[in-house]
């Protein structure tokens, strides 16, 4: 199940081409918005209750659990030891991507592949990494 | 993280039937308990009802801010220690 970072969703309802072309590739599948992305989206809403049920009704939510936190640690522990930064917001979608086996949607790669993480930068096209 | 499981012989023939191209034995499993849970989401469903629900900053202004709090955490009190915790480690 894909990853979206908030970057996706927003793109999507602005009607950006290629984030709708990448949710045409992506027909029938699940897709995951981690709560961390969600909280993202939400702010920018002059009603968040209703979106997060317009949220919800297209995408999983992912909660973290003791596999999350866990993960997230190891994430800014390995970037810590490197002498690199890690930002908190990157590593919370992170880990759900990791954690699942999967990628990240997004338009940022560059964050996410610097954690370790398989991306889809939808904005260059292409088709999602195998 | 995985953790192991154990299935009977007929579980297991029954997980293996329904798995479809691609599909690891996890994704199997949590697509079965989604559509258990009558959980179907409709990914396009955001996008046409999202005009519908006022936005308080422009969509650009709203990824740049994104961009920004992302960046924050190099302010914040832990990301400011690490150049220390590591100059730390290397004494040691």
């Amino acid at each position: 199940m894909p990853v979206l970072d908030a970057s996706f969703v927003i793109d999507l309802e602005r009607g950006g081409a290629a984030a709708l072309g990448a949710l045409k590739t992506l027909k029938g599948e699940s897709l995951e918005l981690p709560w961390h992305a969600a909280v993202e989206v939400l702010v920018g809403r002059e009603d968040p209750v209703a979106t997060l049920a317009a949220l919800r009704s297209s995408y999983e939510i992912g909660f973290p659990d003791e596999a999350h936190l866990l993960e997230g640690a190891r994430l800014r522990k390995a970037a810590l030891e490197q002498g690199r930064r890690a930002h908190w917001g990157d590593i919370y979608i992170a880990t759900t991507a990791l954690l699942s086996g999967t990628y990240v949607l997004t338009a940022n790669a560059k964050d996410f592949e610097a954690l370790g993480c398989r991306v889809w930068d939808y904005r260059k096209g292409g088709k999602p990494p195998a | 993280m995985t953790k192991p499981v154990t299935l009977s012989d007929n579980a297991f023939a029954a997980l293996r039937k329904e798995k479809k191209e691609g599909e690891s034995d996890s994704d199997v499993v949590q697509r079965l308990i989604k559509e258990a849970r009558g959980e179907r989401k409709d990914p396009w469903h955001f996008v046409r009802v999202s005009k519908h629900l006022k936005r308080t900053i422009s969509p650009d202004e709203h990824l740049r801010l994104i961009r920004q709090w992302r960046r924050e955490d190099d302010r914040d009190p832990w990301a400011e220690a690490e150049p220390r915790a590591r100059q730390d480690a290397r004494r040691e």
